[in-house]
Protein backbone atom coordinates (compact mmCIF):
# COMPACT_ATOMS: atom_id res chain seq x y z
CA UNK A 1 0.00 0.00 0.00
CA UNK A 2 1.69 3.22 -1.13
CA UNK A 3 2.10 5.87 1.51
CA UNK A 4 0.34 9.23 1.61
CA UNK A 5 1.75 12.11 -0.40
CA UNK A 6 1.82 15.67 0.91
CA UNK A 7 -1.00 17.57 -0.81
CA UNK A 8 -0.22 20.47 -3.15
CA UNK A 9 -1.82 23.02 -0.79
CA UNK A 10 0.57 22.11 1.99
CA UNK A 11 3.53 22.01 -0.37
CA UNK A 12 2.62 25.44 -1.71
CA UNK A 13 2.47 26.87 1.82
CA UNK A 14 5.90 25.45 2.54
CA UNK A 15 7.33 26.80 -0.71
CA UNK A 16 5.87 30.25 0.02
CA UNK A 17 7.33 30.16 3.52
CA UNK A 18 10.73 29.17 2.14
CA UNK A 19 10.71 31.83 -0.57
CA UNK A 20 9.57 34.66 1.67
CA UNK A 21 12.07 33.70 4.38
CA UNK A 22 14.89 34.34 1.91
CA UNK A 23 16.69 37.64 2.56
CA UNK A 24 17.17 38.24 -1.15
CA UNK A 25 13.43 37.95 -1.68
CA UNK A 26 12.70 40.34 1.20
CA UNK A 27 15.17 42.86 -0.16
CA UNK A 28 13.81 42.53 -3.68
CA UNK A 29 10.14 42.89 -2.71
CA UNK A 30 10.99 46.23 -1.01
CA UNK A 31 13.71 47.62 -3.27
CA UNK A 32 12.40 46.68 -6.71
CA UNK A 33 9.08 48.56 -6.28
CA UNK A 34 10.93 51.60 -4.89
CA UNK A 35 13.36 51.63 -7.79
CA UNK A 36 10.61 51.02 -10.33
CA UNK A 37 8.49 53.79 -8.81
CA UNK A 38 11.41 56.21 -8.76
CA UNK A 39 12.36 55.48 -12.37
CA UNK A 40 8.74 55.91 -13.46
CA UNK A 41 8.35 59.16 -11.52
CA UNK A 42 11.52 60.53 -13.07
CA UNK A 43 10.66 59.36 -16.58
CA UNK A 44 7.05 60.56 -16.64
CA UNK A 45 6.86 64.34 -16.67
CA UNK A 46 3.44 64.47 -15.05
CA UNK A 47 1.96 67.03 -12.67
CA UNK A 48 2.26 64.78 -9.62
CA UNK A 49 5.36 62.53 -9.52
CA UNK A 50 4.45 61.20 -6.04
CA UNK A 51 1.23 59.62 -7.37
CA UNK A 52 3.13 58.06 -10.26
CA UNK A 53 5.72 56.74 -7.83
CA UNK A 54 3.03 55.24 -5.55
CA UNK A 55 1.08 53.61 -8.39
CA UNK A 56 4.10 52.05 -10.08
CA UNK A 57 5.61 50.90 -6.76
CA UNK A 58 2.29 49.27 -5.74
CA UNK A 59 1.96 47.58 -9.15
CA UNK A 60 5.54 46.27 -8.95
CA UNK A 61 5.00 44.97 -5.40
CA UNK A 62 1.76 43.25 -6.45
CA UNK A 63 3.46 41.71 -9.50
CA UNK A 64 6.24 40.45 -7.23
CA UNK A 65 3.77 38.82 -4.83
CA UNK A 66 1.81 37.21 -7.66
CA UNK A 67 5.05 35.99 -9.24
CA UNK A 68 6.13 34.51 -5.91
CA UNK A 69 2.80 32.69 -5.55
CA UNK A 70 3.00 31.34 -9.10
CA UNK A 71 6.57 30.14 -8.53
CA UNK A 72 5.63 28.46 -5.23
CA UNK A 73 2.61 26.84 -6.86
CA UNK A 74 4.65 25.49 -9.77
CA UNK A 75 7.34 24.11 -7.47
CA UNK A 76 4.75 22.54 -5.14
CA UNK A 77 2.98 20.83 -8.05
CA UNK A 78 6.20 19.55 -9.50
CA UNK A 79 7.31 18.28 -6.07
CA UNK A 80 3.93 16.60 -5.57
CA UNK A 81 4.12 14.68 -8.83
CA UNK A 82 7.66 13.56 -8.10
CA UNK A 83 6.75 12.50 -4.54
CA UNK A 84 3.68 10.64 -5.79
CA UNK A 85 5.77 8.85 -8.43
CA UNK A 86 8.54 7.96 -5.98
CA UNK A 87 6.11 6.53 -3.43
CA UNK A 88 4.59 4.28 -6.14
CA UNK A 89 7.88 3.00 -7.49
CA UNK A 90 7.72 5.38 -10.45
CA UNK A 91 10.31 7.97 -11.42
CA UNK A 92 10.68 11.25 -13.25
CA UNK A 93 10.74 10.45 -16.95
CA UNK A 94 13.27 11.84 -19.33
CA UNK A 95 11.88 11.03 -22.72
CA UNK A 96 9.77 7.94 -23.34
CA UNK A 97 6.65 10.03 -24.03
CA UNK A 98 5.45 9.74 -27.62
CA UNK A 99 4.11 13.02 -29.00
CA UNK A 100 0.99 12.97 -31.19
CA UNK A 101 0.61 9.20 -30.87
CA UNK A 102 -3.21 9.19 -30.75
CA UNK A 103 -5.98 11.58 -31.87
CA UNK A 104 -6.22 13.19 -28.42
CA UNK A 105 -2.49 13.97 -28.53
CA UNK A 106 -2.89 15.54 -31.99
CA UNK A 107 -5.97 17.57 -31.17
CA UNK A 108 -6.13 21.37 -31.20
CA UNK A 109 -3.92 24.00 -32.81
CA UNK A 110 -1.14 23.82 -30.26
CA UNK A 111 -0.20 21.37 -27.53
CA UNK A 112 2.00 21.10 -24.51
CA UNK A 113 2.70 18.49 -21.87
CA UNK A 114 4.62 18.48 -18.61
CA UNK A 115 5.26 16.63 -15.34
CA UNK A 116 6.35 13.37 -16.99
CA UNK A 117 6.75 10.37 -14.70
CA UNK A 118 7.01 6.75 -15.70
CA UNK A 119 6.76 3.36 -14.08
CA UNK A 120 5.38 -0.15 -14.32
CA UNK A 121 1.69 -0.79 -14.96
CA UNK A 122 1.74 -4.57 -15.02
CA UNK A 123 4.61 -7.03 -14.94
CA UNK A 124 5.54 -6.45 -18.54
CA UNK A 125 4.40 -2.96 -19.41
CA UNK A 126 5.80 0.46 -18.64
CA UNK A 127 3.74 3.63 -18.78
CA UNK A 128 4.28 7.39 -18.83
CA UNK A 129 1.96 9.73 -16.99
CA UNK A 130 1.87 13.46 -17.69
CA UNK A 131 -0.26 16.57 -17.73
CA UNK A 132 -1.31 17.41 -21.25
CA UNK A 133 -3.07 20.44 -22.71
CA UNK A 134 -4.26 21.13 -26.19
CA UNK A 135 -5.51 24.54 -27.22
CA UNK A 136 -7.96 25.50 -29.92
CA UNK A 137 -7.60 28.87 -31.64
CA UNK A 138 -10.69 31.04 -32.04
CA UNK A 139 -10.40 34.09 -34.25
CA UNK A 140 -13.01 36.81 -33.93
CA UNK A 141 -13.36 39.65 -36.35
CA UNK A 142 -14.85 42.83 -34.96
CA UNK A 143 -17.10 45.25 -36.83
CA UNK A 144 -14.16 47.55 -37.67
CA UNK A 145 -12.23 44.69 -39.28
CA UNK A 146 -9.84 43.98 -36.40
CA UNK A 147 -9.11 40.38 -35.55
CA UNK A 148 -8.64 39.02 -32.06
CA UNK A 149 -7.35 35.54 -31.30
CA UNK A 150 -8.46 33.57 -28.27
CA UNK A 151 -7.09 30.24 -27.17
CA UNK A 152 -9.40 27.72 -25.52
CA UNK A 153 -7.45 25.21 -23.42
CA UNK A 154 -8.42 21.59 -22.73
CA UNK A 155 -6.47 19.97 -19.90
CA UNK A 156 -5.99 16.26 -19.32
CA UNK A 157 -4.01 13.92 -17.13
CA UNK A 158 -2.84 11.18 -19.43
CA UNK A 159 -1.24 7.76 -19.19
CA UNK A 160 0.47 6.44 -22.29
CA UNK A 161 1.70 2.88 -22.69
CA UNK A 162 2.38 0.41 -25.45
CA UNK A 163 -0.06 -2.40 -26.14
CA UNK A 164 -0.70 -5.10 -28.66
CA UNK A 165 -4.26 -5.09 -29.95
CA UNK A 166 -4.48 -7.38 -32.96
CA UNK A 167 -7.41 -6.61 -35.24
CA UNK A 168 -7.85 -3.10 -33.78
CA UNK A 169 -5.60 -0.62 -35.60
CA UNK A 170 -7.34 2.27 -33.88
CA UNK A 171 -10.07 2.67 -31.31
CA UNK A 172 -11.42 5.55 -29.30
CA UNK A 173 -13.88 5.50 -26.44
CA UNK A 174 -14.88 9.06 -25.58
CA UNK A 175 -17.53 10.27 -23.16
CA UNK A 176 -20.41 11.80 -25.05
CA UNK A 177 -20.63 15.53 -24.65
CA UNK A 178 -23.43 17.96 -25.30
CA UNK A 179 -24.02 18.13 -29.04
CA UNK A 180 -22.32 14.78 -29.61
CA UNK A 181 -25.65 13.13 -30.23
CA UNK A 182 -26.09 9.56 -31.40
CA UNK A 183 -28.02 10.96 -34.38
CA UNK A 184 -24.70 12.08 -35.83
CA UNK A 185 -23.01 8.69 -35.43
CA UNK A 186 -24.14 7.55 -38.85
CA UNK A 187 -22.84 10.75 -40.45
CA UNK A 188 -19.48 10.26 -38.69
CA UNK A 189 -19.33 6.69 -39.91
CA UNK A 190 -20.04 7.74 -43.49
CA UNK A 191 -17.75 10.75 -43.66
CA UNK A 192 -14.67 9.51 -41.79
CA UNK A 193 -12.31 6.57 -42.02
CA UNK A 194 -13.69 5.37 -38.68
CA UNK A 195 -16.98 3.77 -37.84
CA UNK A 196 -19.07 4.10 -34.73
CA UNK A 197 -19.63 0.71 -33.13
CA UNK A 198 -22.92 -0.07 -31.44
CA UNK A 199 -22.52 -2.74 -28.80
CA UNK A 200 -25.41 -4.39 -27.01
CA UNK A 201 -25.53 -1.89 -24.15
CA UNK A 202 -27.80 1.13 -24.60
CA UNK A 203 -26.32 2.56 -21.40
CA UNK A 204 -22.79 2.39 -22.84
CA UNK A 205 -24.00 3.94 -26.07
CA UNK A 206 -25.59 6.74 -24.09
CA UNK A 207 -22.45 7.45 -22.07
CA UNK A 208 -19.72 6.86 -24.64
CA UNK A 209 -19.00 7.03 -28.32
CA UNK A 210 -16.98 4.02 -29.43
CA UNK A 211 -15.21 4.48 -32.74
CA UNK A 212 -12.86 2.09 -34.48
CA UNK A 213 -11.00 2.17 -37.78
CA UNK A 214 -13.04 0.92 -40.73
CA UNK A 215 -10.51 -1.88 -41.10
CA UNK A 216 -10.90 -3.05 -37.47
CA UNK A 217 -12.18 -6.55 -36.87
CA UNK A 218 -15.68 -6.69 -35.37
CA UNK A 219 -14.77 -9.94 -33.64
CA UNK A 220 -11.76 -8.37 -31.94
CA UNK A 221 -13.76 -5.34 -30.80
CA UNK A 222 -16.59 -7.46 -29.40
CA UNK A 223 -14.16 -9.81 -27.67
CA UNK A 224 -12.51 -6.83 -26.03
CA UNK A 225 -15.82 -5.34 -24.93
CA UNK A 226 -17.14 -8.34 -23.06
CA UNK A 227 -20.04 -7.57 -20.66
CA UNK A 228 -17.83 -7.18 -17.59
CA UNK A 229 -15.57 -4.71 -19.42
CA UNK A 230 -18.56 -2.72 -20.67
CA UNK A 231 -19.88 -2.48 -17.12
CA UNK A 232 -16.43 -1.42 -15.93
CA UNK A 233 -16.36 1.32 -18.59
CA UNK A 234 -19.80 2.48 -17.43
CA UNK A 235 -18.48 2.70 -13.88
CA UNK A 236 -15.71 5.01 -15.12
CA UNK A 237 -18.15 7.38 -16.83
CA UNK A 238 -18.38 9.55 -13.70
CA UNK A 239 -14.65 10.28 -14.05
CA UNK A 240 -15.12 11.17 -17.73
CA UNK A 241 -12.48 8.59 -18.64
CA UNK A 242 -11.48 8.38 -22.25
CA UNK A 243 -9.29 5.82 -23.92
CA UNK A 244 -7.65 5.61 -27.29
CA UNK A 245 -5.62 2.96 -29.05
CA UNK A 246 -3.64 3.68 -32.18
CA UNK A 247 -1.08 1.28 -33.52
CA UNK A 248 0.74 0.05 -30.46
CA UNK A 249 -0.05 3.00 -28.22
CA UNK A 250 -2.75 3.11 -25.59
CA UNK A 251 -3.78 6.39 -24.01
CA UNK A 252 -6.07 6.58 -20.99
CA UNK A 253 -7.00 10.06 -19.82
CA UNK A 254 -9.17 12.02 -17.44
CA UNK A 255 -10.00 15.72 -17.76
CA UNK A 256 -8.03 18.42 -15.91
CA UNK A 257 -4.50 18.40 -14.58
CA UNK A 258 -4.83 16.23 -11.54
CA UNK A 259 -2.70 16.82 -8.46
CA UNK A 260 -4.66 14.42 -6.29
CA UNK A 261 -2.98 11.17 -5.24
CA UNK A 262 -6.22 9.17 -5.20
CA UNK A 263 -7.14 10.40 -8.69
CA UNK A 264 -3.68 9.58 -10.06
CA UNK A 265 -3.83 6.13 -8.46
CA UNK A 266 -7.28 5.73 -10.00
CA UNK A 267 -5.93 6.64 -13.43
CA UNK A 268 -3.12 4.09 -13.08
CA UNK A 269 -5.69 1.48 -12.02
CA UNK A 270 -7.83 2.31 -15.07
CA UNK A 271 -4.88 1.94 -17.43
CA UNK A 272 -3.88 -1.33 -15.74
CA UNK A 273 -7.40 -2.70 -16.19
CA UNK A 274 -7.41 -1.81 -19.89
CA UNK A 275 -3.97 -3.33 -20.46
CA UNK A 276 -4.98 -6.51 -18.62
CA UNK A 277 -8.26 -6.71 -20.53
CA UNK A 278 -6.43 -6.29 -23.84
CA UNK A 279 -4.08 -9.12 -22.88
CA UNK A 280 -7.00 -11.38 -21.87
CA UNK A 281 -8.88 -10.57 -25.08
CA UNK A 282 -5.73 -11.29 -27.09
CA UNK A 283 -5.43 -14.67 -25.38
CA UNK A 284 -8.99 -15.62 -26.33
CA UNK A 285 -9.00 -14.12 -29.81
CA UNK A 286 -9.03 -16.65 -32.61
CA UNK A 287 -6.66 -15.69 -35.43
CA UNK A 288 -7.78 -12.20 -36.41
CA UNK A 289 -6.58 -10.75 -39.68
CA UNK B 1 -56.81 28.38 -48.70
CA UNK B 2 -53.49 27.34 -50.24
CA UNK B 3 -51.61 28.35 -47.09
CA UNK B 4 -53.96 26.27 -44.94
CA UNK B 5 -53.43 23.29 -47.23
CA UNK B 6 -49.64 23.70 -47.02
CA UNK B 7 -49.82 23.91 -43.23
CA UNK B 8 -51.96 20.76 -43.04
CA UNK B 9 -49.61 18.89 -45.39
CA UNK B 10 -46.58 20.04 -43.37
CA UNK B 11 -48.17 18.84 -40.12
CA UNK B 12 -49.06 15.48 -41.69
CA UNK B 13 -45.53 15.12 -43.08
CA UNK B 14 -44.04 15.91 -39.68
CA UNK B 15 -46.35 13.41 -37.98
CA UNK B 16 -45.35 10.70 -40.47
CA UNK B 17 -41.67 11.53 -40.02
CA UNK B 18 -42.06 11.36 -36.23
CA UNK B 19 -43.86 8.01 -36.47
CA UNK B 20 -41.21 6.52 -38.74
CA UNK B 21 -38.31 7.71 -36.59
CA UNK B 22 -40.01 6.56 -33.38
CA UNK B 23 -40.89 3.19 -34.88
CA UNK B 24 -37.32 2.65 -36.08
CA UNK B 25 -35.97 3.69 -32.69
CA UNK B 26 -38.21 1.17 -30.97
CA UNK B 27 -37.17 -1.60 -33.33
CA UNK B 28 -33.55 -0.75 -32.62
CA UNK B 29 -34.11 -0.75 -28.86
CA UNK B 30 -35.96 -4.06 -29.03
CA UNK B 31 -33.13 -5.60 -31.02
CA UNK B 32 -30.65 -4.38 -28.39
CA UNK B 33 -32.75 -6.05 -25.69
CA UNK B 34 -32.72 -9.31 -27.67
CA UNK B 35 -28.99 -9.04 -28.28
CA UNK B 36 -28.32 -8.44 -24.59
CA UNK B 37 -30.52 -11.39 -23.70
CA UNK B 38 -28.56 -13.64 -26.04
CA UNK B 39 -25.43 -12.49 -24.16
CA UNK B 40 -26.96 -13.66 -20.88
CA UNK B 41 -28.07 -16.88 -22.52
CA UNK B 42 -24.51 -17.68 -23.61
CA UNK B 43 -23.22 -17.17 -20.07
CA UNK B 44 -26.06 -19.18 -18.51
CA UNK B 45 -25.34 -22.05 -20.89
CA UNK B 46 -21.69 -21.89 -19.90
CA UNK B 47 -22.72 -22.05 -16.26
CA UNK B 48 -25.03 -25.01 -16.90
CA UNK B 49 -22.20 -26.82 -18.70
CA UNK B 50 -19.93 -26.44 -15.68
CA UNK B 51 -22.39 -27.89 -13.19
CA UNK B 52 -22.16 -31.63 -14.12
CA UNK B 53 -18.36 -31.46 -13.84
CA UNK B 54 -18.63 -29.80 -10.46
CA UNK B 55 -21.10 -32.41 -9.23
CA UNK B 56 -18.84 -35.20 -10.45
CA UNK B 57 -15.83 -33.62 -8.75
CA UNK B 58 -17.63 -33.40 -5.39
CA UNK B 59 -19.24 -36.83 -5.83
CA UNK B 60 -15.80 -38.41 -5.86
CA UNK B 61 -15.30 -37.30 -2.25
CA UNK B 62 -18.84 -37.22 -0.81
CA UNK B 63 -20.81 -39.87 -2.62
CA UNK B 64 -23.33 -40.10 0.23
CA UNK B 65 -24.68 -36.55 -0.37
CA UNK B 66 -27.07 -37.87 -3.03
CA UNK B 67 -29.87 -35.51 -2.03
CA UNK B 68 -27.77 -32.41 -2.69
CA UNK B 69 -26.45 -33.76 -6.00
CA UNK B 70 -30.00 -34.54 -7.09
CA UNK B 71 -31.15 -31.05 -6.08
CA UNK B 72 -28.35 -29.47 -8.15
CA UNK B 73 -29.11 -31.70 -11.13
CA UNK B 74 -32.85 -30.96 -10.93
CA UNK B 75 -32.26 -27.24 -10.53
CA UNK B 76 -29.98 -27.30 -13.57
CA UNK B 77 -32.55 -29.21 -15.64
CA UNK B 78 -35.27 -26.72 -14.64
CA UNK B 79 -33.01 -23.79 -15.49
CA UNK B 80 -32.21 -25.24 -18.92
CA UNK B 81 -35.89 -25.75 -19.72
CA UNK B 82 -36.95 -22.32 -18.38
CA UNK B 83 -37.76 -19.78 -21.03
CA UNK B 84 -38.00 -16.02 -20.73
CA UNK B 85 -36.23 -13.70 -18.32
CA UNK B 86 -38.65 -14.05 -15.39
CA UNK B 87 -38.74 -17.88 -15.46
CA UNK B 88 -35.01 -18.09 -16.07
CA UNK B 89 -34.31 -15.69 -13.22
CA UNK B 90 -36.37 -17.76 -10.79
CA UNK B 91 -34.79 -21.03 -11.98
CA UNK B 92 -31.27 -19.57 -11.78
CA UNK B 93 -31.93 -18.46 -8.21
CA UNK B 94 -32.64 -22.09 -7.31
CA UNK B 95 -29.48 -23.19 -9.13
CA UNK B 96 -27.52 -20.63 -7.11
CA UNK B 97 -28.90 -21.96 -3.84
CA UNK B 98 -28.24 -25.58 -4.82
CA UNK B 99 -24.66 -24.67 -5.81
CA UNK B 100 -24.26 -22.94 -2.48
CA UNK B 101 -25.12 -26.20 -0.72
CA UNK B 102 -22.73 -28.09 -3.00
CA UNK B 103 -19.87 -25.74 -2.11
CA UNK B 104 -20.79 -26.06 1.56
CA UNK B 105 -20.24 -29.81 1.24
CA UNK B 106 -16.95 -29.24 -0.60
CA UNK B 107 -15.79 -27.06 2.30
CA UNK B 108 -15.69 -30.18 4.49
CA UNK B 109 -13.19 -31.92 2.18
CA UNK B 110 -9.83 -30.08 2.11
CA UNK B 111 -8.39 -32.68 -0.27
CA UNK B 112 -11.15 -31.96 -2.77
CA UNK B 113 -10.61 -28.20 -2.49
CA UNK B 114 -6.90 -28.73 -3.08
CA UNK B 115 -7.39 -30.54 -6.39
CA UNK B 116 -6.49 -28.58 -9.48
CA UNK B 117 -9.65 -29.69 -11.26
CA UNK B 118 -11.95 -28.42 -8.52
CA UNK B 119 -10.10 -25.12 -8.21
CA UNK B 120 -10.27 -24.61 -11.95
CA UNK B 121 -13.99 -25.36 -12.02
CA UNK B 122 -14.58 -23.01 -9.12
CA UNK B 123 -12.61 -20.22 -10.84
CA UNK B 124 -14.48 -20.76 -14.09
CA UNK B 125 -17.81 -20.69 -12.29
CA UNK B 126 -16.85 -17.52 -10.45
CA UNK B 127 -15.77 -15.87 -13.72
CA UNK B 128 -19.00 -16.98 -15.40
CA UNK B 129 -21.07 -15.57 -12.57
CA UNK B 130 -19.23 -12.24 -12.88
CA UNK B 131 -20.05 -12.22 -16.58
CA UNK B 132 -23.69 -13.08 -15.86
CA UNK B 133 -23.90 -10.22 -13.38
CA UNK B 134 -22.43 -7.83 -15.96
CA UNK B 135 -24.63 -9.13 -18.77
CA UNK B 136 -27.66 -8.83 -16.47
CA UNK B 137 -26.88 -5.15 -15.81
CA UNK B 138 -26.58 -4.51 -19.54
CA UNK B 139 -29.78 -6.40 -20.30
CA UNK B 140 -31.78 -4.68 -17.57
CA UNK B 141 -30.43 -1.29 -18.72
CA UNK B 142 -31.63 -2.03 -22.23
CA UNK B 143 -35.03 -3.22 -20.97
CA UNK B 144 -35.45 -0.08 -18.90
CA UNK B 145 -34.56 2.12 -21.87
CA UNK B 146 -36.85 0.16 -24.22
CA UNK B 147 -39.80 0.05 -21.80
CA UNK B 148 -39.53 3.78 -21.16
CA UNK B 149 -39.35 4.44 -24.88
CA UNK B 150 -42.56 2.54 -25.64
CA UNK B 151 -44.51 3.76 -22.62
CA UNK B 152 -44.01 7.54 -22.76
CA UNK B 153 -46.46 9.70 -24.67
CA UNK B 154 -46.68 10.15 -27.66
CA UNK B 155 -44.39 7.16 -28.35
CA UNK B 156 -47.04 4.94 -26.77
CA UNK B 157 -49.32 5.65 -29.75
CA UNK B 158 -46.70 4.28 -32.16
CA UNK B 159 -45.90 1.41 -29.77
CA UNK B 160 -49.58 0.46 -29.57
CA UNK B 161 -49.97 0.49 -33.34
CA UNK B 162 -46.75 -1.49 -33.79
CA UNK B 163 -47.60 -4.03 -31.06
CA UNK B 164 -44.49 -3.31 -29.04
CA UNK B 165 -44.78 -4.91 -25.64
CA UNK B 166 -42.87 -4.20 -22.45
CA UNK B 167 -40.08 -6.65 -21.68
CA UNK B 168 -39.36 -8.37 -18.39
CA UNK B 169 -36.31 -7.62 -16.31
CA UNK B 170 -33.94 -10.47 -15.57
CA UNK B 171 -33.74 -10.71 -11.81
CA UNK B 172 -31.99 -13.42 -9.93
CA UNK B 173 -33.70 -13.25 -6.59
CA UNK B 174 -31.46 -14.44 -3.83
CA UNK B 175 -33.27 -15.89 -0.84
CA UNK B 176 -30.58 -14.40 1.40
CA UNK B 177 -31.55 -10.92 0.23
CA UNK B 178 -35.17 -11.55 1.18
CA UNK B 179 -34.45 -12.85 4.67
CA UNK B 180 -35.17 -10.17 7.25
CA UNK B 181 -32.07 -9.03 9.10
CA UNK B 182 -32.31 -9.52 12.86
CA UNK B 183 -30.80 -6.62 14.74
CA UNK B 184 -30.13 -7.04 18.45
CA UNK B 185 -29.93 -3.62 20.08
CA UNK B 186 -28.81 -5.09 23.37
CA UNK B 187 -25.40 -6.06 22.00
CA UNK B 188 -22.77 -3.57 20.78
CA UNK B 189 -22.54 -5.22 17.31
CA UNK B 190 -25.70 -5.79 15.22
CA UNK B 191 -26.28 -9.52 14.81
CA UNK B 192 -27.27 -10.72 11.38
CA UNK B 193 -29.56 -13.76 11.11
CA UNK B 194 -27.40 -16.80 10.68
CA UNK B 195 -29.99 -19.02 9.08
CA UNK B 196 -29.74 -17.21 5.75
CA UNK B 197 -28.88 -19.79 3.09
CA UNK B 198 -25.58 -19.38 1.28
CA UNK B 199 -25.66 -18.18 -2.25
CA UNK B 200 -23.30 -18.78 -5.11
CA UNK B 201 -24.65 -16.07 -7.38
CA UNK B 202 -24.85 -12.51 -6.18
Amino acid sequence: MPGPVEPVNQGRREQLRALTANNWWRAAIVLVPIVAGAVAAAAVSGPNPVVVFMLVAAAAALAGLIGTYVLADRRAKSAFIEAWARSRGWAKDTGSWLEEATPLLRDGDRRESSDYVSGPLTNDSQAVLCHYTYEVRHENTSSNGGTTTNWEAFDFTVIETSVNAPGIPSLSLHPRSFGDNRLFDRIDTTLTSNRVVQLESSELEHEYKLEVADSASDVAVRLLFEPAFMVWCLDQAADQMLLEIEGETLVVAIPDHSYDAAQLDGLVAKATTVVTRLADARATTPKVT
Amino acid sequence: MLIALIVVLAVVALAILFAVLTYNGMIRSRNMVDEAWSGIDVQLKRRHDLIPNLVEAVKGYAAHEQETFQAVTDARANAISASGPAASGAAESIVGQALGRLFAIAEAYPQLRATENFQQLQAELSNTEDQIAAARRIYNGNVQSYNTKIQVFPNSLVAGAGHFEAREFFEITDAADRTPVTVDFSSPEPAVAEDAPPSALT
